[in-house]
């Protein structure tokens, strides 16, 4: 239903319509999963961070990044059941949602910073010294450029982590398998061995 | 002079793989220089160097810098390589978007093996490795994922291919295996740990394969099998 309306007041077909109407998207339904939270929920809000990854690799535009590490973030700090932190939650993804509404793009970042600044302030409190939740989420979704074809090096500049933290985690992943490729490793391999006789 | 040319990943890789000292043995194998681009130094230092995680690793790899098995590779590649990125960015479109897929550093190592008529480059990276030897596996894998017609323009990539000079490409993965059959990790295989573990040469050649795996080499599981399978068939074969 409410995407209906966003057709009709982001108009115009040009890119970033596309890009606009895809968030509004996004923070509608993170709003209508986080009124009662279930724990089908999370995997729901998990599974909705990634919708605008594809966007993410067309366009690699800050805004579809941001929200996709976002509501990924946002699903890990709700995992950890804080309730004192959903009525700001609910306050800036509704602020957020108006004022890209209203075609008012640096309040609607403005408000995802903060929600972001949020996050992290909960984040802090359960004193983790490595990775904190929005890092695992930049990972997560660097994890899902990557899938999506980008190189490692170019997955890791869009989401300004580095390749260190990147590479761990993909080589932990199957993402690597599941294209079966023409090369003959063998092949690679006498290559390799005439390198050094 | 010969010489290889590395991106940050293989360098990442045996960092935190604990195998940075196999790369000073496999550098006298091979008798030539090992470069890394500048761009890419400050990935495998400074940066680690500001994390908590991987700050240990990159003093690591600063003292093989200072050792010198790798070298920065000095002439300035900066323009060269703009150009190249920009026409390995015009390869693959999507409606009429081009798509993005390799960063500056990745295209600038490519350069500089060619510069330096390199033996090969080393580089774990499925994407940049992919635009060259397989695009259309780039073309499905891309397919699959955005659920949207990914078009291949061949007169970019004939032009980009033009741009740059035949390299051959390698990755970690090969490294080690080289090294595994130089007995270069003969040191696990003592009498001592051949009693402790059992089938101890295989599941040295396995632990070394999967570690540069789950560390982020590009490469997958079959051709990890196949590998083991050959290396150990070939070390039956010898030993009869």
């Amino acid at each position: 239903m409410f995407i209906n309306n966003h057709f009709f007041l982001i108009r115009g077909d040009n890119l970033q319509a596309d890009i606009k109407r895809d968030i509004l998207q996004i923070i509608d339904n993170a709003i209508e999963i986080l009124r009662i939270i279930e724990e089908k929920d999370l995997i729901e809000l998990k599974e909705l961070s990634n919708h605008t990854i594809h966007n993410a690799s067309i366009y690699q535009d800050k805004d579809s990044i941001t929200i996709a590490v976002t509501i990924y973030a946002l699903s890990k700090i709700i995992e950890r059941n804080d309730a004192k932190v959903w009525p700001s939650i609910f306050y800036r993804l509704n602020a957020a949602r108006k004022y890209l509404w209203q075609n008012q793009d640096d309040k609607y970042r403005k408000e995802i910073e903060n929600l972001l600044k949020d996050i992290a302030k909960v984040d802090s409190r359960l004193k983790l010294y490595a990775e904190t939740v929005i890092d695992q989420a930049k990972i997560k979704k660097g994890g899902k450029l990557f899938e999506h074809g980008l190189s490692m090096g170019k997955a890791s500049e869009l989401l300004g982590i580095s390749q260190w933290e990147l590479q761990s985690y993909i080589g932990n992943t199957k993402l690597v398998d599941a294209e079966a490729m023409k090369t003959n490793v063998l092949e690679r391999l006498r290559f390799a061995r005439g390198l050094f006789q | 002079m010969r010489a290889l040319v590395f991106d940050a990943g293989p360098i990442i890789n045996f960092a935190t793989n604990n195998l940075l000292w196999f790369l000073e043995e496999i550098k006298k194998r091979f008798n030539g220089d090992f470069y890394i681009p500048k761009s890419v130094k400050e990935e495998l230092i400074n940066k680690p160097l500001r994390t908590r995680r991987f700050k240990f690793e990159a003093m690591q790899i600063a003292e093989i810098f200072v050792k010198g098995v790798l070298k920065a590779y000095e002439e300035d590649t900066h323009d060269e390589a703009l150009k190249l990125l920009d026409a390995a960015n015009k390869i693959f479109f999507v409606k009429k978007q081009p798509l993005r897929l390799v960063h500056f550093g990745e295209i600038e190592a490519l350069v500089i093996a060619g510069k330096l008529n390199a033996d090969a480059l080393v580089i774990d990276e499925r994407t940049t490795r992919l635009i060259l030897e397989e695009p259309e596996a780039l073309v499905r894998i891309m397919e699959r994922r955005l659920h949207k017609k990914v078009k291949l323009n061949n007169d970019n990539l004939r032009f980009f291919r033009k741009l740059v000079p035949k390299v051959n490409m390698i990755r970690s993965f090969e490294l080690v295996t080289i090294g595994y059959e130089l007995g270069m990790f003969n040191r696990f295989l003592s009498a001592g740990e051949k009693k402790l573990v059992p089938d101890a040469e295989k599941q040295l050649l396995l632990a070394l394969l999967w570690g540069v795996k789950l560390n982020g080499c590009a490469v997958t599981e079959q051709e990890l099998t196949k590998v083991v399978q050959h290396e150990i068939s070939s070390r039956k074969r010898k030993v009869l």
